[in-house]
């Protein structure tokens, strides 16, 4: 029996020798220009180090080569992450496809089309929920940046409610050194101490450099926190070509390579041989707004070569495939979402994402996670492949059948259909009159019946009692702490 | 052929052995030919031929005879018209070859019964739009008899179009006759009335292992004015292939190379040779119909490619790039998307006819254009390498912007911004404060007006006289002796008409 197996990792944009260029061009960024590092205490453990340059007074740091090729070395090349109780794991930098929902946004579209709002806790809520009952969402988001919740301690909350709300791995946008502190401490609550979360590390730390070439403070107050615990570590600059990065795909490559080493080697000297894992997600703007697209073609080759450049430092990859520039569940939405997810996967990416978002980043909507759920499903089949062997070449039957037959019938059809053929949740098969005369709904509908149904009636694994009341503590002396302490 | 993306599906061992299951179906089962022509020149080629059933069985060696003869020929067609580069992924694309009753109206996708200027408007759109290679008047008009759509639709083709390679699907013996005369009389040359752009015909089985006489009579009337001919199989897994994937590659391959010793048969020197796997999967909802737009596509598409590499055919042609949706909506734009795109990476030369809604369920302008604009931009991502030279790595811009500065002076650069990004006039990117519902939909429709205003009516493209010779041929082959001059009334009025 052999198995014909779609192999990713194929997809390639550069050859070996214009990955070296771009290497060793961002290693020359690093030595002759350097990043701008915000941070006393960081600058302090980096003067420290041979082949690390600072001058303090820009907050400017230089790397050698040397240095830059030792972190690459040192670094762990695959980890895992952890769900709250360790019974579910994603595993990265093992060919594993790693799908995740968004860890949060600034609105929400409730139905296809309508006019967005502010999202609230509750939005959080039913985004978890659904996250934790699809079943192709193997990292769930919270999705929403919740206003009702004060923005000193959203975050804080937010992780609450992932711990309470799904055995997944799971995460949502940490906004500063404070919140990433009590953070940590929830999951320390929730894992049994801080070797739990060290052995079953259960989130990452994203770093985002401010590009070109910069980083925020709260940014490397967030990765001093996590790095006291040797958490994995994400570097994903969203480098824009023509704004924040040069118009060129070539120098927007190497200045997010370079702004991606450069986390490298900072998260390296915090946490000696900690994993990491390349965020390779430069994007392009619309020349006519100045506005970033998420789906741009240009967009999906830089992501073909982050792809690269990550296999080529032997590093797991983040890219931002599966999203569109479209408002709507429309032809845009599907075209642009579906080429850029399916040349993604064929890269041998890790992760991909984010998904259930409308446009840039300009809102979330559960409707579109239900529906990016169902395309995963559909690429996971071609993916499969097929099995040639003597039964599923069906000589027999085609003899048994024999001249001016059909198959719809036989015996060989019926136990092969479940396990051949792919059918569909959301996407309509009918023909014209039936689909017509049935009331032609839209995807979207068809996607808005499917949420209400899974909120409905999707049971929660419920999070031990003793475990949430001191998670609720901890965040309500969060709240005494950041709000009402200030 | 060496390829930039090596996709592979297939083992070299699961390909032979896909080809040996072929050969073995051709050989001990064989198929039906009921046609005393093809029946005498098989036995000559060495075939065993049962006279009285009709049934061809074929030894290795015929079949595998008839494979080098198409490639010797198809070599030289290359060498000499067409060179295909194996590491070009960019696509052209067909329309729909015509058989399609109704049109989708864009926006309600109410759908209709198509008319005659209906096909004139697709005529008109198919060659303004920058990626349709070969163009197709659509539809069936609705104020004929349906016997007649291919003649009329040559007909209006020859007349109005100004890219000369035309897709018409041919209906009938009746029709073949008369459609190799009108193409005589519009042909420039020899070379092109043979070569297939302006007439063409596909030889398909009817059924499992068998031809029907009629098509035999079609392929013949073409091989006796040594016209190119070509083959394939409309094969649904599910209903005419066993349900799995190994037997429908293995089945539909054979019925393919069973019409590739039937067009040796009579016309040895048949001018080249594309190979065509139009494979899906039974729609299990309805298996009256196929699934169009399923994941099924990709690795019949990606099969197909190894199978045509395998037998030495550069041009391979599958049917990706469709949607089982019958609406514009997230679901065709995904289904088409994805279908297309892992397609062309595997190699495919042509994704099939476009335009088409479901099953054939309609035609829609919209789709064209939609289709067209999908096809610009992967033809922007597979076209382009990511330009590595010095001014492209730009490390000047880079050393020379202020930390925390931004590069948006680079926008002035006009030349380099072109080279750097794909534009669109009708997929929406700004702000959600900049965005309203249905404002793609609107870009679209403004696309087709915009079209349509510049270019309808469509002027003449062949000289008078020309259009008289055709209606004297179409004349002596239509029983109905005013169809020529209703034809001419009614295309007189339909291009009157304002757009």
């Amino acid at each position: 029996v052999r198995g014909a197996t779609v192999k990713p990792s194929v997809f390639q944009v550069l050859s070996p020798e214009e990955l070296g260029k771009i290497h060793e061009r961002s290693l020359s960024l690093l030595a002759r220009v350097g990043v701008r590092v915000p941070h006393p205490e960081i600058l302090g453990i980096l003067a420290s180090t041979a082949g690390i340059r600072v001058e303090e007074g820009a907050q400017t740091v230089r790397f050698s080569p040397e240095i830059v090729e030792a972190s690459i070395r040192g670094a762990a090349k695959s980890f895992s992450l952890f769900g709250r109780d360790a019974t579910v794991r994603i595993n990265f930098g093992c060919g594993e496809r790693i799908y995740l929902s968004s860890p949060g946004q600034y609105a929400w579209v409730d139905e296809d089309g309508e006019q967005r709002r502010s999202p609230r806790l509750s939005d959080a809520r039913d985004a978890i929920k659904l996250g934790d009952a699809l079943e192709n969402i193997r990292w769930v988001g919270a999705m929403a940046a919740a206003v009702d919740v004060p923005a000193e301690v959203r975050d804080i909350y937010l992780t609450r409610e992932l711990l309470r709300g799904t055995r997944k791995p799971a995460w949502a946008w940490v906004g500063n050194g404070n919140t990433a502190r009590h953070i940590l401490k929830l999951y320390e609550i929730v894992l049994g101490g801080s070797r739990q979360l060290r052995e079953h590390p259960p989130l990452l730390c994203f770093v985002e450099p401010i590009s070109p070439l910069g980083y925020s403070r709260d940014g490397l107050d967030i990765l001093l926190e996590y790095s006291r615990y040797g958490l994995p570590v994400c570097s994903g600059p969203m480098a824009t070509a023509g704004s924040t990065a040069p118009v060129t795909l070539a120098g927007t490559l190497v200045q997010e390579n370079a702004e991606i080493l450069s986390t490298l080697v900072i998260a390296q000297r915090l946490s000696p041989g900690s994993p990491f894992c390349y965020g390779g997600i430069p994007h392009t703007m619309d020349p006519r707004t100045v506005e970033i697209s998420f789906a741009s073609p240009e967009f999906l080759l830089m992501a073909v070569c982050t792809a690269q450049l990550a296999r080529h430092y032997g590093f797991p990859v983040y890219i931002n495939t599966g999203m569109s520039d479209s408002k709507l569940c429309d032809a845009q939405s599907g075209l642009e979402r579906g080429i850029t997810m399916a040349l993604g996967v064929m890269t041998g990416a890790d992760t991909f994402g984010h998904l259930g978002i409308c446009g840039f980043d300009q809102a979330a909507s559960l409707n579109q996670l239900v529906i990016d759920d169902e395309t995963i499903a559909y690429i996971e089949r071609f993916l499969r492949g097929f099995t040639v062997d003597e039964d599923t070449l069906a000589a027999e039957v085609i003899e048994r059948v024999g001249i001016g037959g059909n198959y719809l019938a036989d015996e060989h059809t019926i136990r092969h259909l479940r396990a051949e053929i792919w059918v569909p949740r959301l996407l309509n098969k009918d023909n014209w009159e039936r689909w017509w005369s049935s009331g032609h709904r839209s995807l979207a509908e068809v996607a808005s019946e499917r949420k209400r149904q899974l909120l409905s009636t999707h049971q929660q694994a419920p999070l031990e009692p003793g475990l949430a009341k001191e998670i609720d503590e901890l965040a309500e002396r969060a709240t005494e702490e950041l709000v009402t302490g200030r | 052929m060496k390829r930039r993306f090596q996709l592979k599906l297939l083992g070299g061992r699961d390909i032979e052995q896909v080809h040996r299951e072929s050969l073995r179906i051709l050989r001990e089962l064989g198929v039906r030919f009921p046609h005393k022509d093809y029946l005498e020149a098989f036995k000559k080629m060495g075939a065993r031929v049962d006279f009285d059933t009709e049934i061809v069985r074929f030894p290795a060696e015929v079949i595998e005879e008839a494979l080098e003869i198409q490639r010797r020929n198809t070599q030289a067609y290359h060498r000499a018209h067409e060179q295909i580069d194996p590491n070009d992924y960019t696509q052209k694309f067909f329309m729909s070859g015509g058989n399609m009753r109704y049109l989708i109206e864009p926006g309600t996708f109410e759908r209709r019964l198509a008319t005659l200027r209906d096909m004139l408007q697709a005529i008109v759109i198919g060659n303004a739009l920058q990626h349709v290679t070969r163009v197709s008047a659509f539809l069936i008009p609705s104020e004929y008899e349906a016997g007649l759509a291919d003649i009329i639709q040559l007909y209006l083709l020859s007349l109005y179009s100004q890219k000369r390679y035309f897709f018409t699907y041919i209906y009938s013996l009746e029709s073949a006759r008369c459609l190799i005369d009108m193409a005589r009389v519009v042909a420039e040359d020899d070379f092109q009335f043979r070569n297939g752009s302006l007439i063409e015909y596909e030889l398909e089985p009817s059924g499992h292992l068998e031809f029907a006489r009629e098509h035999l009579e079609i392929a013949a009337e073409f091989a006796r004015r040594k016209m190119k001919i070509g083959t394939t199989h409309w094969s649904w897994m599910g209903y005419h292939t066993p349900l799995s994937y190994a037997s429908l590659l293995a089945l539909t391959n054979a019925h393919i190379l069973a019409g590739t010793a039937a067009i040796i048969a009579l016309n040895p020197e048949n001018m080249y040779y594309r190979y065509i796997f139009p494979a899906h999967c039974v729609n299990r909802r309805d298996t009256s119909v196929p699934l169009m737009g399923s994941p099924h596509q990709v690795v019949f598409a990606w099969a197909a490619r190894q199978l045509a590499d395998f037998y030495g055919f550069p041009f391979c042609i599958a049917n990706s790039g469709f949607s089982d949706a019958l609406e514009d909506n997230f679901q065709s734009g995904f289904e088409v998307g994805v279908t297309a795109a892992l397609s062309i990476a595997a190699g495919i030369t042509c994704l099939g006819v476009k335009g088409v809604v479901g099953v054939d369920q309609g035609a829609s302008l919209q789709r064209l254009v939609t289709d067209n604009e999908m096809m610009d931009y992967l033809n922007f991502v597979f076209s382009r390498s990511v330009d590595m030279g010095e001014l492209a790595l730009d490390r000047p811009a880079i050393e020379g912007a202020p930390r925390g500065g931004n590069f948006l002076a680079s926008l002035q650069e006009g030349e380099r911004l072109e080279r750097a990004y794909w534009d669109s006039e009708i997929f929406f990117s700004g702000k959600y404060e900049s965005w309203h519902s249905g404002i793609s939909r609107e870009s679209i429709r403004r696309r087709i007006e915009s079209i349509l205003r510049d270019h309808y009516p469509p002027g003449l493209v062949i000289a008078e006289g020309k259009v008289s010779e055709l209606e004297a041929v179409m004349g002596s082959h239509v029983e109905d002796r005013s169809f020529v001059s209703r034809l001419r009334a009614d295309l007189h009025r339909a291009l009157a008409e304002d757009q």
